[in-house]
């Protein structure tokens, strides 16, 4: 009863239209900023080490799935450059770690597994002011049980920050913030009021000591901006390490104003003829307002970038623009692109497969080899091949079924299969064309061709990665595998699972885009003739169902 | 007109219509507290570097800060938003308050080649400061500012933070400072922004006309909470002490004037931490007798402010006046019991 | 303010009344402002004030920490007191020892009119022997605790009142992300209620059990509403972390992090508590080895006891979720109390067996017992039980 009361009190106090006016925009403010957390939170990313512990935050840039993070939370990822990103769908997909900025705090990671993903707009950092409203979106204390992750929001509490001791985890010109950053949220995307990205959340200000909190937020998060990582995204994107840049000069504050105080005979500040004692003006666009400014404003920017720099020198101003001379981030071993990791994981995969199979390190194919196939189809019908391969390369095949022997040979041309009866080419229908394909590419290149899997370069080109290992295994009846994913042609591709413990093929997956099929082959009962070890029975699959089974017979002959 | 001023100016014709609207632009607030707000820095030997805030309360280099390890270095500065040092001396100090008032004064500055030249001159006209605002008028919920310098993350010009929460409770502070209790006990304002950080104490709370209501207080942990508590002393109470400390004859006028009352209860305590406060003795005739409170009633609570011992009891007794209505919990024997009655003046 | 500026800013007025929606926040500032207000007045009605007499002694804080008292027993589902299993147990409440329980006045929301109040369990978990119940109207009570959800942090309290006013919940399916939110409490004392002021942060969170906001949640405001701008109930604030424990959550005071059980689950668990059924921390009654979810040994009487677990199983999955260690586990059955079911899937070798278990309580557990070791499956040489054998 009271509540109605209580209900028709606020009716009759409501005031005059000014005031409803004002409510309404409150309202609306409001509605405002719950669609644009809702547009902007599929984009953003809850990010896991390889074995699903740990967690960090992140933000897809691009919607083939680019996205950002910091160094530090994909550190642990740096041997395999693997990870695990959840989005809001609830889904966990696998990603990769690209390139990284040791120095300023930023990765690169790419997540796979969608054709398409929720992309953030990136927003430019230089417009954000002191008291602007922002949104931090991350997975603090991966509490995002569903990857759903937590929103908080603030104000902006600082520009131009500083925050770093040491050559690594450095944060230049961030923004400080009082949403609430907390353990989890690294890596996360600051967006400003209107859904656009302007830092990438990375660090808090804590006290350790015994009476203090710890690691929880007490006001003071601190974001890297934007400006300063879109200038890296090229080299993030390619895998490489990224540099920051110098002028191997530094300077100091003098009274009411910033000069040089020391620099290296080769500094391209020297070259653009600043000498010590010079008064430092404007650098990269902006007027110094101190030493510690100068230094925050440097590490913005990557190697070789041409800045300009204004400067007063015997009492005449001289407006230049320098190109910054790389550092060298310090590391422990010398940097790894994801290429030159996948390429080695991938030698020694193929290494580990050809040992299984042919059961040592051959260098040459052998001339002939012979399969026995006998496909049982679901309705129980036999069909015998022989295939006959040299060198691995072409086939032969003869086709037994209702007693009548058919011979045909096989050809790959441009990616397409061909039957050849006499010198008449026609295309095989798709299922032999895929488990030609499959074949081929599993006996002739993976087994016995060094070129298709190792062409320098091959990987990353345009970001789509060759031939790229896949290594996280998944269970397929409780064995681990081991995949080596590969394009056979522009839309097929042939994913090989090799067990990992025994590193013989237990799983190969054609997929072919442009007619949106898949065929699964499960190989079962190894047997080994002549050395070489094969499986028996090999079971077929579409989407649909099990097709059949292929049981298998090898001759070989050296 | 930037889209932003164009909608601020409609605001400010409401403001005579409606006080729904705003005042003072979020930036001009931000702007004027950095410039009233100094940062503290001091070395003392055998402790690490100490920091804070202060805020100016006169033109000439008065700074009222909180008292702390920091004011004992022998080479306290203070650094204005334009990034000029200042020597900073104590003048008074209170200890119970935990409030000190300094003045700023000339620090001498070097140039590269280490001459030594003179420091900002300190004298009247030369700083921007703070008159003091109204506390009383804040209303749980209102916007508040917290303006200071947590964790020293602003040097030399930089500005100081800002962070935007709300004003959540006036209360009184029960707390303490590491193992002892803390002694300032009286009024609190207490915020929603995170102001128990290392650098905050001694900056400004500012509501969202920008009006001084209060200096940050020191580190301490709530009693009744048991967590950090972020909260700023009312610039009432500061600016008491800062008028003490200029005109010391006109202290402990307002204590003659507090009349006495009477209750007629005796009392005994038991226990050793937390202590239980027993009735001992109830004066015949007396307003407690009158009320119902008997020889061994176990007293929990004065009008809803727990009992912890005698004193919290005599604290709490202390601040009604003859004729209050005072409501007591109590246990007897097992049951919980309100007794209520009036005090009466004490006869002398 | 002159004529002209009047004149324009009546102008610029019309230009913007059509885009009110490009509102930045800090030019409505003011507008939120008294709109917080109102809302809090709104729900004020329905907080009540709490205050606790007696039950255990407050912890101090000393300079020497080693003197405050330990934490309640806080563990991964492997029954309490067991000193010689202690190593196994990531004991995750050291984290509370800095963290104390409440002295302070807390709040509860009047659940029904008749004198039904809900409020935090956290309120209670000094076991105090008196409760009062002060209401907006200066009414003072003495209450009864009925019931309490330890693992929800639930609580109901009766006092002998009629005709109380009831506050309004915001419907399950009506709470945003994004959307304004305000703490009310009475933990700091004071007069008034203490404000504190975020946005939803996410929903569905602690396996579907509440409402996070970036409010500042701390001892201040457990038991009190989380409200709307209409002043609404958006949800019942309480001190929540994905481990178990009466004090697990506290540590994400005035973080930004907090956690308000919303009116769906309210309902279900304040039925249940209103019939004076309490709800306790559930336990599977296993110690569990620290790498993988491999049960060390097993408590007898126990739930997985009477299923026939054993130890040297392993606890593949548990609800659904892939176990990879024993927090996994943790945070798989955290939220689910004794008398609750958990799915678990146990791997024995190369078998898994799927089992409904349902948790028990603290006091239905035996004493843990180390089971006879399995025999190496992959191994036919394992002579089982070595200690049994002359070395």
């Amino acid at each position: 009863m009271k509540t109605v009361v209580i209900g028709l009190l606020m009716l009759a106090s409501t005031a005059p239209a000014a005031d409803r006016e004002l409510r309404e925009r409150v309202l609306a403010h409001e509605r405002e900023r719950i669609e644009t957390i809702r547009r902007i939170t599929p984009a953003c990313v809850c990010i896991y080490g390889e074995d699903r512990a740990g967690g960090g935050s992140g933000v897809i840039i691009d919607e083939r799935g680019f996205g950002l993070t910091n160094f530090h939370v994909v550190a642990g990822m740096m041997a395999k450059r693997k990870g695990w990103g959840g989005l809001s769908d609830g889904e966990l997909y696998e990603l990769e770690v690209l390139g990284v900025d040791v120095t300023g705090d930023v990765a690169m990671i790419r997540l796979k597994g969608r054709d398409s993903f929720p992309v953030a707009e990136l927003g430019d950092s230089h417009s954000v002011k002191l008291g602007d409203e922002v949104i931090a979106i991350g997975n603090p204390f991966t509490l995002a049980e569903d990857y759903v992750p937590t929103v908080t929001t603030g104000i902006v509490t600082g520009l131009h920050r500083y925050q770093g001791e040491g050559e690594t985890l450095v944060y230049t010109d961030c923004i400080q913030t009082d949403a609430s950053i907390n353990p989890g949220n690294s890596g996360g995307p600051l967006f400003d009021a209107d859904g656009r990205v302007v830092g990438i959340n990375g660090r808090i200000s804590a006290e350790m000591h015994k009476y203090a909190r710890g690691r929880t937020n007490v006001g003071l998060g601190y974001a890297i901006s934007i400006n300063q990582v879109k200038r890296f995204i090229p080299h993030l994107r390619a895998g490489l390490l990224g540099k920051h840049g110098t002028l191997m000069a530094t300077t100091i504050d003098d009274i009411g104003s910033v000069v040089f105080d020391n620099m290296y005979d080769n500094a391209p500040a020297w070259d653009a003829g600043i000498r010590v004692g010079d008064k430092l003006l404007r650098f990269g666009g902006q007027d110094i307002r101190s030493a510690n400014h100068y230094a925050s404003l440097l590490g913005t920017f990557p190697e070789n970038w041409p800045v300009p720099v204004s400067y007063e020198s015997g009492g005449r101003t001289y407006h230049k623009i320098i190109r910054l001379e790389p550092v060298d981030p310090p590391l422990k071993r010398p940097y790894r692109t994801p290429e030159e990791i996948n390429r080695e994981a991938l030698k020694d995969t193929i290494k580990a497969f050809r040992t299984a199979v042919l059961g040592s390190q051959r260098t040459s194919p052998p001339r002939t080899w012979r399969m026995t196939w006998t496909r049982v189809a679901a309705d129980g019908t036999h069909t015998t091949f022989q295939d006959e391969m040299s060198g691995g390369r072409s086939l032969t095949r003869t086709e037994t079924s209702n007693d009548n022997a058919q011979a045909r040979r096989w050809e790959t041309r441009d990616g397409e299969v061909y039957i050849l009866e006499g010198d008449k080419p026609y295309l095989a229908d798709k299922f032999d064309a895929l488990y030609h394909q499959a074949i081929e590419a599993l006996l002739g290149r993976l087994l016995f061709e060094d070129e298709a899997w190792s062409r320098p370069g091959a990987s990353h080109a345009g970001g789509d990665a060759l031939v790229e290992i896949d290594d996280h295994g998944y269970v397929t009846n409780k064995r681990l595998l081991e995949t080596i994913v590969w394009p056979v042609s522009e839309h097929v591709k042939l994913s090989v699972g090799l067990d990992l413990k025994s590193h013989l093929p237990a799983r190969v997956v054609i997929r072919d885009d442009a007619a949106n099929t898949t065929l699964e082959f499960e190989m079962k009962d190894y047997q080994t003739s002549g050395g070489i070890s094969w499986p028996h029975r090999t079971i077929i699959e579409l989407p649909s169902g099990t097709i059949g089974e292929l049981l298998t017979d090898v001759e070989i002959k050296p | 007109m930037t889209r932003r001023n164009a909608i601020l100016i409609p605001l400010l014709c409401l403001t005579v219509a409606h006080p729904l609207s705003a005042s003072t632009d979020f930036d001009t607030v931000i702007e004027t507290a950095s410039k009233r707000v100094v940062r503290l820095f001091g070395l003392k030997a055998g402790l690490s570097a100490g920091y804070g805030c202060g805020v100016l309360i006169s033109d000439d280099g008065l700074v009222v800060t909180v008292a702390s390890l920091l004011l004992d270095a022998e080479n306290l500065r203070a650094i204005a938003a334009d990034g000029t040092t200042y020597g900073a001396d104590v003048i008074a100090r209170d200890d119970d308050l935990q409030l000190a008032l300094l003045k700023l004064k000339p620090w001498p500055q070097y140039d590269r080649r280490g001459r030594r030249l003179p420091g900002a001159p300190v004298g009247p006209g030369k700083f921007e400061y703070f008159t003091p605002g109204d506390s009383t008028t804040l209303t749980p919920g209102d916007w508040i500012i917290a303006a200071g310098n947590p964790f020293k993350v602003a040097q030399g010009k930089e500005t100081i933070s800002h962070s935007l929460g709300v004003f959540s409770v006036r209360t009184e502070l029960d707390a303490h400072r590491k193992a002892r209790p803390f002694p300032y006990r009286g009024d609190v304002l207490v915020v929603d922004a995170i102001t128990s950080t290392p650098g905050s104490p001694g900056g400004a709370l500012l509501n969202l006309d920008g009006e001084w209501v209060g200096l940050l207080g020191r580190i301490v942990i709530a009693n009744r909470t048991h967590t950090n508590l972020n909260y700023a002393l009312p610039v009432e109470t500061v600016m008491g002490f800062v008028d003490d400390a200029m005109n010391p004859d006109s202290r402990d006028k307002s204590e003659d004037e507090q009349v006495a009352t009477y209750h007629g209860i005796k009392l005994f305590e038991l226990g050793y931490q937390k202590k239980m406060v027993y009735v001992d003795k109830v004066r015949r005739r007396s307003p407690a007798r009158r009320g119902g409170v008997k020889k061994d009633d176990l007293i929990v609570s004065v009008n809803g402010h727990s009992v912890t011992d005698i004193e919290s009891f005599n604290d709490e007794m202390g601040r009604f006046k003859p004729g209050d209505k005072i409501e007591f919990v109590v246990i007897r024997s097992e049951k919980i019991k309100m007794i209520s009655f009036q005090l009466e003046q004490a006869k002398p | 303010m002159n004529r002209a500026t009047v004149i324009l800013a009546v102008v610029a007025w019309a230009g913007v009344a059509s885009h009110a929606s490009a509102d930045r926040t800090r030019d409505l500032l003011p507008a939120y402002q008294e709109m917080f207000h109102e809302a809090v007045d709104v729900v004020l009605p329905c907080v009540v004030r709490i205050q606790t007499i007696g039950g255990a002694q407050p912890r101090f804080a000393t300079d020497n920490d080693d003197d405050a008292p330990q934490p309640p027993p806080e563990d991964d589902g492997s029954p309490p007191e067991k000193p010689q299993e202690r190593e196994n147990l990531p004991f995750r409440d050291d984290l509370g020892a800095n963290f104390m329980v409440a002295d302070g006045p807390t709040a509860g929301i009047i659940y029904e009119s008749d004198g039904w109040i809900l409020t935090s369990s956290f309120n209670f978990v000094r076991e105090p022997a008196h409760i009062t119940v002060e209401l907006n109207d200066g009414r003072r009570f003495v209450a009864e605790l009925v019931a309490r959800d330890r693992v929800r942090k639930l609580a109901i309290l009766k006092i002998d009142a009629t005709d109380l006013p009831t506050p309004e919940w915001v419907p399950d399916d009506q709470i945003e992300v994004g959307q304004t939110a305000l703490a009310v409490g009475y933990g700091f004392g004071g007069e008034s209620p203490s404000v504190t002021a975020g946005v939803v942060s996410a929903l569905n969170r602690m396996m579907g059990n509440a409402t996070q906001t970036d409010a500042k949640l701390s001892p201040a405001n457990y038991g009190g509403p989380l409200i709307d701008l209409k002043g609404h109930i958006l949800g019942i604030c309480v001190p929540m972390a994905q481990r178990p424990g009466d004090l697990a959550g506290i540590e994400f005071y005035d973080a930004g992090i907090g956690f308000a059980v919303p009116y769906h689950r309210v309902r279900e668990i304040a039925a249940d508590l209103q019939r004076g059924i309490s709800f306790h921390r559930g336990w599977l009654g296993v110690s569990i080895s620290r790498g993988t979810c491999t049960i060390r040994a097993v408590a007898d009487p126990s739930p997985v006891r009477s299923l026939g677990i054993r130890s040297g199983d392993i606890i593949a999955f548990a609800n659904g979720r892939e176990l990879r260690n024993i927090t996994n586990l943790r945070q798989a059955i955290y939220m689910v109390p004794a008398g609750e079911t958990v799915t678990i899937i146990i791997r024995r070798g190369r078998l898994e067996f799927g089992y409904e278990v349902v948790l028990a309580s603290n006091e239905e557990l035996g004493k843990l017992e180390v089971d006879d070791p399995l025999p190496d499956p992959e191994n036919p040489f394992t002579i089982p039980n070595k200690e049994r054998w002359p070395r």
